[in-house]
């Protein structure tokens, strides 16, 4: 019978973060979109001299 | 279940370290409990209804609370200087004794550090109280407070000084009789910011000490505020690190272990902080964008440092969601977002603190706009920036250090979380209250609303903001109701008369890693190269035009006071 100690083992040894790769993929694409999305307000914006 | 309860303690606290904790924890509360009053009031304000008016009877001793400006100084002074130092000493209290597994070298030290804060908190409260200290908390010269307010914050200061000395001083002594083991995790990040503390502090204690005071006692007639100004920001910025990073303490240290996981990576945790402690300050001037005084280069460099420090930040991200994901497939989690719902969110502690990581992110994003000094044009001086910083100090820091007061008063009381689900409660409702305060700000500050006015009486707002300040009104009306259930359930269980059955207690919940931090490389635990590291940088990032400043000082602006 596996004990809660081989079943960590096994989650240890197994364990590859990919939903964090994806998690992390995800902030990147959001902050991408949000800054260029600011960035689109200032050129709108024109120059202001 | 919240946390942890075991009848085999690792290491039990003495009772007057808990209470000593406990009197940090009573004053830090207290601080946010009056400084949040007023962040409805102003809120409210927005959407065009104004209850100052209304407020003469409060501290009618000190002639009552008598503007918007005078309830945001207060809001700002208590919630983002004196709620977050005294929790924040306090919580390294407990993690120096709790990771060391030793007591405090000179617990004399701290307790004269703690109570010359205290002393502090009551000469400043005085003239704020009483209307004469109404400078916000960033006191911009020449705006002029009345001498007690500024004395005060030197004894705060002064007195976080003299606890860091003890915390430095304990580990040194520890390192003295374990030369060959490697400094826990959780301790190593405590006195780092401690130093980070020590080093960024000197800023604006040069503002006070060497150009307000003089000022504020007659001995020059003038100030220069680009200087001031300048000083201000080099503690400005890295007092947001100060803030957060007993956040992250948590997050790395603790929240895998309460998850039911293991830290992702030692090795990787080590190194954000000491990337923090020497990325941290030399990047001030990304506050000072529009200031004259501060020539374009500088900007840039300053600009391009910032974005360095998202550097350890990204790998707090990494870290921190890999360790979660860890726990969260320990526990049956599937998918490669499906795990996320495999956490513990029956948890108040946890639960509080994956709130905050999640509003983080957003406080993130939004830091990266602010930091590049061109879109940063689009939202200086606008409510985008109370917007970010609600996101920041206001939500990763004090979601997180409401996740750790679930069981950090239960820890050093000896009693139950009252209400659990309440706590649980709280931490949602104020989420949502965020979510919606934050937004608002956000939007309305890209629109062009200006901070820090009260935009209730401005007769220049255009119809299409008013929904958008509709909505700041309701979200931090939301905000102040989970704010007001954390107090009540933090205020019973510390104060109730039940206890913990005989025999148990809740435990300080510290995380395993999952690589065996005794492989962790020397370098990651010395700390002279990181020391020299952090001095060479801001010599370089602050040096030359410290020196321009100072040199073409012009200190011709007469003090007024608001």
């Amino acid at each position: 019978m596996a004990t809660e100690a081989d079943n960590d083992s096994e989650v240890q040894e197994e364990f590859k973060p990919r939903g964090t790769v994806a998690f992390a993929a995800a902030f990147v694409v959001v902050l991408l979109l949000m800054w260029f999305s600011i960035y689109i307000i200032m050129l709108s914006r024109g120059t202001t001299i | 279940m919240l946390t942890d309860t075991t009848t085999t303690p690792v290491y039990e606290l003495t009772k007057p370290d808990k209470k000593f904790i406990g009197w940090h924890i009573f004053f830090a509360v207290t601080a946010l409990t009056i400084g949040s009053l007023f962040g409805p009031l102003q809120a409210l304000e927005h959407a065009g209804v104004d209850l100052y008016p209304r407020l003469d009877f409060l501290f009618v001793e000190f002639n009552g609370v008598n503007s918007y400006y005078q309830g945001l100084t207060l809001h700002g002074v208590l919630n983002a200087l004196i709620w977050t130092t005294f929790f924040i000493t306090g919580f390294t209290t407990l993690v120096v004794i709790r990771g060391l597994k030793r007591p405090l070298a000179m617990p004399l030290l701290n307790r004269i550090g703690f109570w010359s804060m205290v002393a502090g908190l009551v000469v400043a409260a005085i003239p704020l109280l009483g209307n004469k200290a109404t400078v916000l908390f960033t006191f911009y010269p020449p705006m002029q407070a009345d001498n007690l307010f500024y004395i005060g914050l030197v004894l705060v200061v002064v007195g976080s000084w003299i606890e860091g000395w003890g915390f430095m001083l304990t580990l040194w002594r520890w390192r003295k009789e374990n030369p060959d083991t490697k400094t826990p995790f959780i301790v190593l990040a405590a006195v780092i910011n401690v130093v980070l503390w020590q080093v960024a502090t000197l800023g604006v204690a040069v503002e006070i000490l060497a150009l307000i005071l003089p000022l504020g006692f007659g001995w020059v007639s003038g100030i220069d505020p680009q200087l001031s100004r300048t000083f201000f920001w080099f503690t400005g910025h890295p007092l947001v690190y100060f803030w957060l990073l007993p956040a992250y303490i948590s997050w790395y240290g603790m929240l895998p272990k309460q998850a039911g996981g293991k830290l992702f990576s030692d090795s990787l945790a080590r190194l954000a902080f000491w990337l923090f402690l020497i990325l941290s300050t030399p990047l001030g001037f990304h506050h000072q964008f529009v200031d004259p005084g501060v020539p374009a280069g500088w900007k840039y460099v300053h600009s391009l440092l910032t974005f360095g420090v998202g550097f350890p930040s990204l790998l707090t991200l990494f870290t921190v969601v890999a360790s979660l994901e860890y726990a969260a497939r320990k526990r049956g989690g599937k998918g490669l977002f499906g795990w996320i719902r495999a956490l513990p969110w029956g948890d108040g502690s946890v639960t509080a603190q994956l709130l905050a990581g999640i509003l983080f992110i957003f406080g993130g994003i939004g830091g990266v706009a602010n930091a590049s000094y061109n879109v940063n044009l689009v939202l200086h001086n606008t409510a985008w920036v109370p917007g970010h910083f609600h996101l920041t100090v206001a939500s990763a820091v004090t979601l997180s250090f409401f996740g750790i007061c679930y069981w950090l008063v239960p820890h050093i009381t000896g009693k139950p979380l009252w209400r659990p689900q309440l706590a649980l409660a709280s931490s949602w409702i104020y989420f949502a209250g965020m979510l919606i305060f934050s937004n608002a700000m956000h939007t309305v500050g890209l629109l062009g609303a200006p901070r820090r006015v009260p935009l209730g009486l401005a007769p220049y707002v255009p119809s299409e903001w008013n929904g958008h300040l509709f909505r700041v009104a309701v979200g931090g009306s939301i905000m102040w109701v989970g704010l007001m259930l954390f107090v009540v359930v933090v205020a019973v269980t510390a104060f109730q008369r039940k206890r913990l059955p005989e025999g148990e207690h809740i435990d300080v919940p510290v995380a395993e890693s999952l690589d065996d931090p005794n492989k962790a490389p020397a370098w990651l635990d010395r700390w002279k190269p990181w020391l020299i590291a952090m001095v060479v940088l801001i010599i370089l990032a602050y040096g030359p035009q410290l020196i321009d400043q100072i040199a073409g000082i012009e200190s011709t602006s007469p003090g007024f006071a608001p």
